[in-house]
């Protein structure tokens, strides 16, 4: 192996990548930054970057080839002079995620690998990518991560609170006692937090380490210090990059906050990134002298930088790939059996941020398999909607999940939801009779939600997504149950079904207790998936009209069990996908005119 | 806008002539008389073939009861060897005891038992003629000068290929639907008997000329419905159109004759009028929103057994959907 790295080391100064290179002991590997990045053999070696020769050293790790070679700068000099140079002078010139590796040409890996790496050092030292010290602030903020955001980091500068985690050994950082309460209680102890004395522990908990700080978002990018500061920064620095980046309203409310705030504190600083979205990052300030350190005249402190963990809901819907935009839409799913288990969790995973289910049905073992939410807890009356509500809040904290048991009619009638309140309203209840009725009630109405129905048809034969959206004046669930006007057989069935009329699935259904299909919670996934991106589509515009879209599975069990299809199924699966959109009928009782 | 379809396949069902069901007793009796005809003949033997609207599909039910059966005789013989009209008196010789007529393009046999339907059957009488598919049909009657007896070239057949080869099955099937809303139409205008009136042949051949077919397409369900308000409607106004002031309309095969040729100026006159009316009722229909009143404005002209509008379909059925 020694040989294949000497190979390598003349092939890079072959390549005019590397003079002087020498293959490192296995001495010189017994070190701290051998270990940290495990690499187990290296390279050391001058390049010319630029006007000038750096000391490098090429590391390969246990994986290499199935891992990046790890490129350091041996110049204690150019940490905090350019970006992208970490501890041990390690430069990160790739992201490993995301990237192909050619593992039958490892030398051929590890020349680009460096060429790479001398790449992003020609850049740093000449200045070009200066601002990358402020487009990944986060990974030079000096300091350990000391707690978890839970505030909505938005565009106010406003107090926040510190508060203890006793459950979780670290601290969170909340809007107010409320949000407080939440999280200091766990799930597993909460119907125990309504017995009195419990309760005082936890309000008790919450007073012994209460902290008032702030949030400070500030308002534009900000210059990057030169040097840039790797090690902690001076208290001007900090005091300046505040101070130079707020408004002038902003500094009023600071100055006006930072008055009364003695002792200790800290604050949670929102910095733009220059490539958009922005990063948290904290000081602490401890024994305040004088007045706050961030005041016009600054008092005097012991400063602590410290990062955080993010878990904001707009930085957490971003990363799950969820639209920010769709938090503020609110839904109304009607119907929480097996599609609607599915449904309820993955409109909330796209961003939907308030989503109120109802189902007047409780969950029932027979069904652990089908329901997302597997087996019925013990408890007097399980509801479906309420339990799914409260897994959806206990998963998706800062997501206003609500569950009503009734059906759909009764909590219209008696005022427990307003449909005009809502951005879309989603049967995904597979009962024809309730959605039709649901379609009667809601689409003629002047000022409606988009109506979006979801359901399956037996023995995985498949499944639809039917939506009117909210201007669609024609094309509504109804038309799809009126037979074509030229139908010279007209019979009562839906014209999107792939089983063809006039027979009977009673005993086939997934929604039947008496059968068990071993296909119905994949079907039921899968319908769930077409009626969530439909149901994105909708409020996100993309729609213009009435549509449905279908998918259609394995017929082999639907013909085994002597079932017919009907026309509709002859169509390809790409065209049930893409959607049909000409579905209005003419004579349709509900949106006809 | 409304179609009736759905009556206008009732309508059809109420009027179509088939071999099923209560027409079973004219297969019956048909067969009656051609075995007769084949034990007591006098002649070379034959083969049987249906002709007419049987072979076509486009009977309807005679409103005056008394059905019509086309049947071809082709005897193994030549021209050459049979006059006409001697092979036909030996068919009619054959049918003793028939009520049996020599008329100068078949021999008709008129029939009824009691408690059983009127029906006549038209005997054609054919040779082979050499080579391909084409016959001669036997032409003349007693006491016909010898010019008027003759074998003239007819192929029976052409026109139902001709209609194969024309429209896909569906279609197809609209094609012959409309021909019998026609022909029902037909025999509730005219006079049974004559000249006057319009024979079935003629109004099909016409229905070949121009009938087009008339779909809608239900996207969602992935099929495809006739329209035949529309295809009938557009059919009898091409007609019109056409009939200036003869209709005139060649049958598309040997012998190429025009099938209306034997209506007089005056006759030609009364169907174009009747037509006419038709044309106009059906784009009366055709804009009538209200099924009710579409209905009674087609039972006016194509009789009471055009349906009134019911729906007839079952309100409880099995949904076939879950969730």
């Amino acid at each position: 192996m020694t040989h294949a790295l000497v190979s390598l080391a003349e092939h890079l100064c072959a390549a005019g990548l590397l003079a002087d290179a020498r293959v490192l002991t296995a001495d010189a590997l017994n070190a701290e930054w051998a270990r940290q990045h495990d690499v187990v053999q290296a390279i050391d070696g001058t390049a010319r970057v630029g006007d000038r020769d750096l000391a490098l050293r090429l590391g390969l790790p246990r994986e290499f080839p199935d891992c990046l070679p790890k490129v350091f700068v041996r110049d204690s000099e150019l940490l905090g002079r350019i970006p992208h140079v970490f501890l041990h002078g390690h430069v990160c010139f790739q992201e490993q995620e995301g990237v192909l590796l050619d593992r039958h040409r490892p030398v051929e890996l590890a020349r680009e690998a460096l060429a790479r790496a001398l790449e992003t050092l020609r850049r740093g030292l000449a200045g070009e990518n200066h601002a990358d010290f402020i487009e990944e602030l986060a990974l030079y903020w000096h300091g350990e991560t000391e707690g978890i955001t839970f505030f909505d980091a938005n565009d106010e500068l406003h107090e926040v609170f510190r508060i203890l985690l006793p459950f979780a050994a670290t601290q969170g950082f909340v809007r107010d006692r409320v949000q407080a309460r939440k999280l200091v209680v766990p799930e597993s102890l909460a119907p125990m937090a309504a017995i009195v004395k419990i309760a005082d522990l936890f309000e008790q908990v919450i007073d012994e380490h209460w902290c008032r700080g702030l949030y400070i978002p500030l308002r534009t990018v900000p210059q990057p210090l030169v040097p840039f500061p790797l090690s902690p920064w001076t208290p001007t620095q900090l005091h300046r990059i505040v101070r130079e980046n707020l408004s002038d309203q902003d500094l009023r409310r600071l100055d006006g906050l930072t008055r009364s705030i003695k002792k200790n504190t800290f604050v949670i600083l929102r910095v733009p990134r220059p490539r958009g979205d922005h990063h948290l990052v904290g000081i602490r300030y401890d024994n305040i002298r004088d007045a706050h350190p961030l005041a016009r005249t600054p008092g005097t402190a012991t400063i602590t930088q410290f990062r955080v963990e993010r878990r904001d809901p707009d930085y957490l819907l971003q990363r799950g790939g969820a639209a920010a935009e769709l938090r503020g839409r609110k839904v109304l799913q009607v119907g929480c059996g097996a599609i609607g288990g599915y449904l309820a969790l993955e409109l909330i995973r796209c961003g939907i941020g308030h989503l109120t289910l109802v189902d007047p049905d409780f969950l029932r073992p027979e069904n652990q398999h089908r329901h997302v939410l597997g087996a019925p807890p013990l408890v007097l009356l399980p509801s479906k909607a309420e339990l799914l509500a409260a897994e959806i809040q206990r998963r998706y904290p800062g997501v206003d999940a609500k569950g009503l048991t009734d059906t759909i009619g009764r909590a219209i009638a008696r005022g427990a939801v307003d449909p005009a309140s809502f951005d879309l309203v989603v049967s995904a209840t597979g009962d024809s009779n309730v959605d039709r009725a649901i379609n009667h009630q809601l689409f003629p109405r002047q000022r409606r939600p988009a109506l979006l129905y979801t359901w399956l048809e037996p023995l995985g034969i498949g499944g639809h997504a039917f939506t009117s959206p909210r201007d669609a004046s024609r094309g509504c669930l109804d038309c799809l149950f009126t037979p074509d006007p030229c139908d010279a057989a007209p019979v009562l069935a839906n014209r999107a079904a792939f089983a063809a009329p006039g027979q009977d699935f009673t005993r086939e259904l997934a929604g039947c207790g008496n059968a068990f299909t071993p296909y119905s919670s994949l079907d039921a996934l899968r319908t769930a998936e077409l009626a969530t991106r439909l149901a994105i589509d909708v409020l996100r515009g993309d729609v213009g009209g009435p549509i449905l879209r279908s998918w259609k599975g394995n017929r082999a069990a639907f013909d085994a069990a002597g079932y017919h299809t009907s026309d509709r199924h002859t169509i390809t699966a790409e065209e049930l996908e893409r959607g049909c959109a000409d579905v209005t009928a003419e004579r349709c009782p509900v949106c006809a005119p | 806008m409304t179609s009736l379809q759905s009556e206008f396949s009732r309508f059809n069902d109420a009027i179509r002539l088939g071999w099923d069901d209560e027409q079973a007793i004219l297969r019956e009796r048909r067969d009656a008389v051609i075995d007769q005809i084949r034990q007591r003949i006098n002649a070379p033997a034959f083969d049987v073939f249906n002709q007419g609207s049987y072979k076509l599909g486009t009977g309807v039910k005679p409103v005056d009861g008394d059905y019509d059966i086309d049947v071809g005789l082709r005897f193994h013989t030549t021209r050459e060897a049979w006059d006409p009209v001697e092979l036909k008196r030996c068919v009619h010789a054959a049918l003793s005891g028939y009520n049996v007529e020599i008329r100068r393009p078949c021999v008709t046999v008129q029939y009824q038992r009691r408690g059983e339907p009127l029906y006549h059957v038209d005997l054609n009488v054919y040779v082979p003629a050499a080579g391909g598919d084409l016959l001669y049909l036997a032409v003349g009657k007693h006491g016909d000068a010898a010019s008027l007896r003759e074998w003239r070239p007819s192929d029976p057949n052409a026109l139902a290929a001709a209609i194969d080869r024309q429209y896909i099955p569906g279609d197809r099937e609209q094609f012959r639907r409309v021909v019998r809303y026609l022909k029902r139409w037909k025999d509730l205008e005219f006079s049974h008997e004559g000249t006057a009136a319009p024979t079935g042949i003629a109004l099909t051949a016409s229905a070949l000329q121009w009938f087009a077919p008339a779909t809608q397409r239900d996207a969602v369900a992935n099929r495809v419905h006739h329209r035949d308000l529309l295809a009938l409607g557009d059919l009898v106004a091409r007609m019109v159109a056409h009939a200036n002031p003869r209709l005139r309309v060649h049958l598309p095969v040997p012998p190429h004759d025009d099938l209306f040729a034997r209506m007089n100026a005056a006759q030609m006159q009364v169907f174009r009028d009747k037509l006419t009316r038709l044309a106009d009722a059906l784009r009366a229909a055709r804009s009538d929103a209200d099924d009710v009143s579409t209905g009674d404005i087609l039972r006016r002209h194509l009789g009471d057994d055009f349906p009134a509008a019911k729906r007839n379909q079952a309100s409880i059925v099995s949904s076939g959907s879950a969730g």
